[in-house]
C-alpha cells in the first residue's frame, strides 16, 4: 500500500505553473469585444447606405446610348455657334475692305479721267461742250451712285458725298487748268 | 441587460484569476508548448463565456471549464498532429529560463506515463497531477465511476511492476 501511494506521490505536480500575466488582461479584453456590440452597430448603418447611394446612383445614371445622343446634340449646337462667330467676325472685315476701296477711286478716278486717253477725247469734247451740260453730266455720274450710299450707314454715306464733293471740285479744277 | 452582461464579465474575470494557473499546468501538460496552452485556456474561457451569455444551461461551471479545456486540448491535437511535441524531441523544444522547470515536468510526467494506454494515462494525469475526484474523472471522460476508478488501479500496479523492473536492473 505504501508503494501504491510513493507512486502517486511520483505523479503530483513538483513546480508551480504560472500563466502568463496577459493571459487574464486578453481574455478579458477579447469577452468585453464580444459583448460591446459598438462595432457592428457602427459599421452596418454605413454598409446600408453606401449600398443604397449606389443602387440610387444606379437607377439615377441615364443608359450609355442616352448620353452618346447627348453628346451629338451638343456638337450640333456647337457647330453652329461656330460659324456665327466666324460670320460675326467676317462681316466688320469687309466693312474696313470698303472703307478702303472709296480711297482707291478717289485717288484713282480723277487720274484716269484727267491722264487715260479715252479720258482725253472726251476733255476735247468737253471744251467743245458748254458748262451747263458738263455739271449735268457730273451730276448724273452721281445719281447713279446714291443708291448704293444709302444701303450703307449714315455716317459713311456724309463721309462718301464729301469725297466725291472734294473730287467734284478737283475735277474742275483740272478742265480749268 | 447591461447589469446582466456586468454580472457575467464578473463571473468571468472571477474564474480567470482563480482558475487560470490551474488550467494553463492542465493544458501544457498536455501540449507541452506554453504558447499554444495559453491560446486553448483563453478559447475555452472565452467559449465558456459566450455559453454564459447566451444563457445555455450550465450547472457546474468550474466543471464545464474544465471540460471545455479538456475538449479543446484533444482538438488541438486533432488540427495541429504536426506540431505535437512527441517524447523523444520533448527535451528538444526550446522554452525559456522560466519555462525550463514547468518543461522538465512535463517530460517527467511524460516519460512515467508513456507505457501506459492513452485512457489510463489520462486518469492517472487527472487523479494525480491534477487532482480531481473519481466522480469529477468520470462525468470529464463520460465514463462509469467505477470505470474510472479500475482503469487509474492498473494503470498505478503498472507503473509499480515498471519501476520494480528498473531497480532490479539497476
Amino acid at each position: 500500500m505504501n508503494e501504491f501511494e510513493d507512486i502517486e506521490q511520483l505523479l503530483k505536480p513538483q513546480c508551480e505553473f504560472k500563466a502568463s500575466e496577459t493571459l487574464k488582461q486578453e481574455v478579458m479584453e477579447k469577452a468585453r469585444e464580444e459583448v460591446s456590440p459598438r462595432r457592428t452597430i457602427k459599421l452596418w448603418p454605413w454598409l446600408a447606405a453606401a449600398c443604397v447611394i449606389g443602387f440610387i446612383v444606379m437607377l439615377l445614371m441615364p443608359p450609355k446610348s442616352a448620353t452618346e445622343e447627348k453628346t451629338l446634340v451638343a456638337e450640333k449646337v456647337e457647330k453652329p455657334k461656330a460659324v456665327e462667330e466666324k460670320q460675326v467676325e467676317t462681316i466688320p472685315e469687309p466693312v474696313n475692305v470698303k472703307v478702303e476701296t472709296p480711297k482707291r477711286p478717289k485717288v484713282k478716278r480723277p487720274r484716269k479721267v484727267v491722264k487715260e486717253a479715252p479720258a482725253k477725247e472726251p476733255q476735247e469734247e468737253p471744251v467743245q461742250m458748254s458748262e451747263e451740260t458738263r455739271m449735268e453730266l457730273l451730276l448724273a455720274s452721281l445719281d447713279k451712285d446714291v443708291p448704293q450710299m444709302e444701303e450703307k450707314d449714315s455716317y459713311e454715306a456724309i463721309r462718301q458725298i464729301r469725297m466725291r464733293g472734294e473730287r467734284l471740285v478737283s475735277m474742275y479744277k483740272a478742265i480749268d487748268n | 441587460m447591461e447589469r446582466e452582461t456586468e454580472r457575467l464579465l464578473e463571473e468571468l474575470e472571477r474564474i480567470v484569476t482563480e482558475r487560470q494557473d490551474w488550467l494553463f499546468r492542465f493544458a501544457y501538460m498536455r501540449i507541452g508548448i506554453r504558447e499554444d496552452a495559453e491560446d486553448v485556456v483563453q478559447e475555452s474561457l472565452l467559449s465558456v463565456f459566450r455559453r454564459l451569455r447566451e444563457k445555455m444551461g450550465i450547472g457546474n461551471v468550474e466543471q464545464y471549464v474544465i471540460r471545455a479545456v479538456s475538449n479543446a486540448c484533444t482538438d488541438y491535437f486533432r488540427r495541429k498532429p504536426l506540431r505535437v511535441v512527441t517524447l523523444d524531441k520533448a527535451e528538444l523544444v526550446s522554452v525559456g529560463e522560466a519555462d525550463r522547470q514547468i518543461h522538465g515536468e512535463f517530460v517527467r510526467i511524460s516519460r512515467l506515463l508513456e507505457t501506459l494506454p492513452p485512457e489510463q494515462q489520462e486518469i492517472v494525469r487527472l487523479k494525480c497531477y491534477d487532482d480531481l475526484t473519481f466522480k469529477q474523472i468520470a462525468e470529464l471522460q463520460d465514463i462509469p465511476e467505477a470505470t474510472a476508478k479500475s482503469r487509474y488501479r492498473y494503470a498505478i500496479m503498472h507503473l509499480q511492476q515498471m519501476i520494480k523492473k528498473k531497480g532490479d536492473k539497476i
